[in-house]
């Protein structure tokens, strides 16, 4: 579908940067809606907005939020590094020993992919990311066969890493 | 899909946030690895890094949530239907039996041709020098100076060829057919500025055939950034 007027790329970008940011203010995305736009007019050869495939707008909507994100990460604000595990804890609505057993579980998560066989652990990453068999195939470029070997060996491997580190269950 | 591995998806999940790194590719660059608009390579790479990082694996998702949902990301195959069903389902069926009739059409009017599949081209790299000693640079960050080519070797002979060159955070792209190993032309600098670095790969090309591309390679454009 192409999309040529500004009412039109407007609405696809608010749709998406709605979409991506649900819990941030309605001020906060309406400036990401605008920054979108004015990329967009910044690129555009001639006057008006230029001509769009839909894709490429949702393309510019993801690249602003993620910019953005990127952009709030590196400020100088509070993080959750330098929270207390009573604070996060509050911020996670559980108690202090839950939230630190969670984190410590994610942590123990993170290490473990770290330690697989790069195969698996590229299988296995969009396969815990919410993709099937065959669409981690596919983005990998292989065989579903060979896919589905490294996301089962992968995750009997992660299985016996966590227990090795003690962790039976990764409840969040 | 077990318990255990429903708690490691929501582990997985929950721990999506995190400061970006040095070295976290280009939110472009995320997107089109999903969307298999990045070659093989650079796309394996990025899914590695995913998981990783935190914060890659946190825009990947937010990606996939918007692709999936505005419909951009065709299904899957159905890996429990036999490969003729799933044939018979594709939504490409007729329009690749037309394009087969025509294709056949084409093929009795023009004479017997079987083109084999192709293969991708090799020794992809930056040839210096002319004569009886060229030398062909394929470390990554070989500089494509002025008289030096961007040349490759085709082992199966397709008929013409297509260079891709893209900055590395995938805001500016190039493609330029080509018919024989690339000279560094101006529109290459304008694009993407002197002394940048560049991703180039081939792609060959031969009528019905898919195109079949070569290794990812980096080069450095002459001048000073």
């Amino acid at each position: 579908m192409t999309i040529d007027t500004l009412d039109q790329v407007r609405t696809v970008l608010k749709r998406a940067i709605d979409r991506l940011c649900s819990r941030w203010t309605p001020d906060a995305r309406e400036d990401l809606v605008q920054n979108a736009l004015l990329k967009l007019h910044q690129r555009a050869s001639g006057e008006g907005i230029g001509t769009y495939q839909a894709s490429y707008l949702y393309r510019v909507a993801h690249s602003i939020v993620i910019d953005e994100i990127r952009k709030q990460s590196r400020s100088p604000v509070t993080t959750s590094a330098e929270l207390s595990p009573e604070q996060l804890a509050a911020e996670h609505d559980q108690r202090p020993e839950q939230w630190t057993a969670a984190a410590d579980a994610r942590d123990a998560l993170r290490d473990c992919l770290r330690s697989l066989v790069e195969t698996r652990r590229a299988a296995l990453v969009l396969y815990l990311q919410g993709h099937s068999v065959p669409d981690a195939a596919r983005l990998l470029g292989w065989p579903a066969k060979r896919t589905e070997n490294c996301v089962y060996r992968g995750l009997a491997d992660l299985r016996a890493c966590l227990e090795g580190k003690g962790i039976d269950h990764v409840l969040v | 899909m077990s318990w255990y591995e429903q708690e490691l998806k929501a582990a997985f999940a929950a721990g999506l946030e995190g400061p970006p790194g040095p070295d976290c590719p280009a939110p472009e660059v995320i997107w089109d690895a999903l969307n298999l608009a990045l070659p093989p390579r650079q796309r394996y790479r990025v899914i590695l890094h995913t998981a990783a990082c935190p914060h890659c694996a946190q825009a990947w998702q937010a990606a996939k949530m918007i692709a999936d949902e505005a419909g951009l990301r065709p299904p899957a195959p159905d890996p429990a239907a036999p490969w003729w069903q799933r044939w018979l389902r594709a939504p490409v069926l007729v329009p690749a039996l037309a394009g087969s009739a025509a294709l056949l059409v084409a093929l009795v009017w023009l004479g017997p041709r079987e083109p084999g599949p192709l293969a991708p081209p090799v020794d992809s790299g930056v040839m210096r020098g002319h004569g009886d000693a060229p030398q062909l640079l394929t470390a990554d960050g070989a500089v494509l100076a002025p008289g030096a080519t961007l040349s490759w070797r085709d082992p199966t002979g397709a008929s013409h060829h297509k260079i891709v060159l893209y900055s590395p955070d995938g805001e500016r792209r190039l493609e330029l057919p080509v018919s024989e190993p690339m000279v560094l032309d101006a529109e290459v600098v304008e694009t993407f500025g002197p002394g940048a670095t560049v991703l180039w790969y081939v792609v060959a090309i031969d009528g019905p055939n898919p195109g079949a591309e070569s290794e990812v390679r980096t080069i450095t454009l002459p001048g000073e950034p």
